[in-house]
């Protein structure tokens, strides 16, 4: 029988607010599935890091992206949509972490086909958990489509 | 004497008196359906401006609602967090006072973050209402009592209805109408078991619903201010809440021309009381 090969989890994080990205690499240093987490400020610099363009020409291809709505210039549902359309890149898995629980948003993610959204909680003990939880989920529980 | 005028110059006469008059009459009655057609155009446009300010106001409202569902809950998620690592980081370097003000720090930011969400919802009752269908009473208020199930359980409380009708309403509002004031006898007990009846009445095509409790009762100078947003009559440690609850119901009741109001007696018990006129409802009811 051939052993379920564990995956170590490379993780973009698009995401503006310079308090959301600290809390981010608290909680994700300490979860051992993590080998990596790359953060890009806007919807543009996310593109460019993953098309391996502009000043992102050495990035490597995560294989978890968790997207923020709220971004400045190209809001995260541009992102979602970019991706989505591209060959190399639409089988990422996609969750949105966002604070915003209006119904035309959770439609409109969904509909842009995000793997799931997830609501940010507001306090830290929460946050911890759900975060881990998203990594052991994608990572552990989930067979996701690698192609090297 | 008339001139020297044959019948053929009287007829004559007559005819030109006649063409005259009739477009006299015809001038006459121009001028008044131009005037009239001119009011009811004032009418118009002043009815149209006032739809299209009504339009633009509900449009600035689902904006903010918009930014206050994203960028008024990130700052206060920050201090939250950011206090609680603080707490768990340093936790030996931190003495009593300090983890008391920190408590008070994000106890402040928690309960900020509360009101956002309070004044989304209450605002959300005109952003995301929907067209009204033919609903069962009943089962609106078997959802609520299904949602308040804990609380239900929790408090032992016996509740019955009346036969309900069926109306055309939107149904997520109801529910929330009925769940709110529910809510709230079951809250505001004063023995166990808590007792709450809903009852219905139609008097004159106006529908009549009544909420009755057993409950702690409200003084006669609070009534009206009741409906008010975000005002309580008691202290957190005493009763949760935000003082939410009844202006959504008011909003919801407003919306299907109605009227809500309380009859209480403290000690003993309250009533809440609200109208549905559907005559009366909003036109996009």
């Amino acid at each position: 029988m051939n052993e379920y090969k564990k995956i170590k989890a490379r993780i973009l994080l698009v995401e503006d607010n310079a308090a959301d990205i600290r809390l981010t690499e608290e909680v994700l240093q300490q979860n051992k599935i993590v080998k990596n987490l790359d953060v890009v400020r806007d919807g543009s610099e996310a593109i460019d890091f993953l098309k391996k363009q502009g000043k992102f020409s050495h990035a490597i291809k995560p294989n978890l992206i968790i997207l923020d709505l709220n971004l400045p210039k190209k809001n995260g549902f541009y992102v979602l949509e970019e991706i989505k359309k591209l060959e190399e890149l639409k089988r990422i898995p996609i969750v949105i972490l966002t604070v915003s629980d209006a119904k035309e948003d959770l439609i409109r993610a969904y509909d842009l086909h995000a793997n799931c959204y997830v609501i940010k909680p507001l306090e830290m003990k929460e946050f911890s958990r759900i975060l881990n939880s998203i990594v052991n989920f994608w990572f552990n529980v989930v067979k996701q489509f690698n192609d090297d | 004497m008339i001139f020297n005028l044959t019948p053929n110059d009287l007829f004559y006469g007559l005819d030109i008196l006649n063409n005259f008059l009739r477009a006299l009459s015809l001038i006459i009655v121009g001028i008044v359906v131009s005037k009239l057609s001119e009011n009811i155009s004032k009418r118009e446009i002043e009815f149209n401006q006032i739809t299209e300010d009504l339009r633009r106001s509900n449009e600035d409202l689902q904006q903010f609602a918009y930014v206050a569902s994203h960028d008024l809950q990130e700052p206060l998620r920050a201090i939250v967090s950011f206090s609680q690592l603080l707490e768990e980081k340093y936790h030996d370097n931190i003495d009593e006072d300090g983890k008391e003000f920190i408590h008070f720090i994000t106890d402040g930011a928690k309960k900020m973050n509360t009101l956002i969400k309070d004044l989304l919802l209450y605002s959300r009752i005109t952003t995301q209402a929907k067209a009204s269908k033919k609903t069962d009473l009943e089962e609106v208020i078997k959802d609520a009592l299904f949602n308040l199930k804990e609380s239900i359980d929790e408090s032992g409380a016996i509740i019955t209805y009346d036969e309900m009708p069926i109306l055309k309403i939107d149904k997520t509002q109801f529910i929330q109408l009925f769940q709110n004031l529910i809510s709230n006898a079951i809250k505001f007990r004063r023995i166990d078991p808590p007792k709450i009846h809903i009852g219905v009445n139609n008097i004159n095509n106006e529908w009549f619903f009544s909420v009755k409790d057993n409950g702690i009762g409200i003084e006669q100078q609070y009534y009206s201010k009741l409906f008010n947003i975000f005002y309580r009559l008691h202290t957190k440690e005493e009763y949760p809440g935000t003082g939410i609850g009844l202006p959504i119901c008011k909003k919801i009741v407003q919306r299907y021309g109605g009227k809500i109001w309380v009859e209480s007696e403290l000690g003993k018990g309250s009533t809440f009381y609200f109208t549905i006129n559907l005559k009366k409802s909003d036109k996009k009811i």
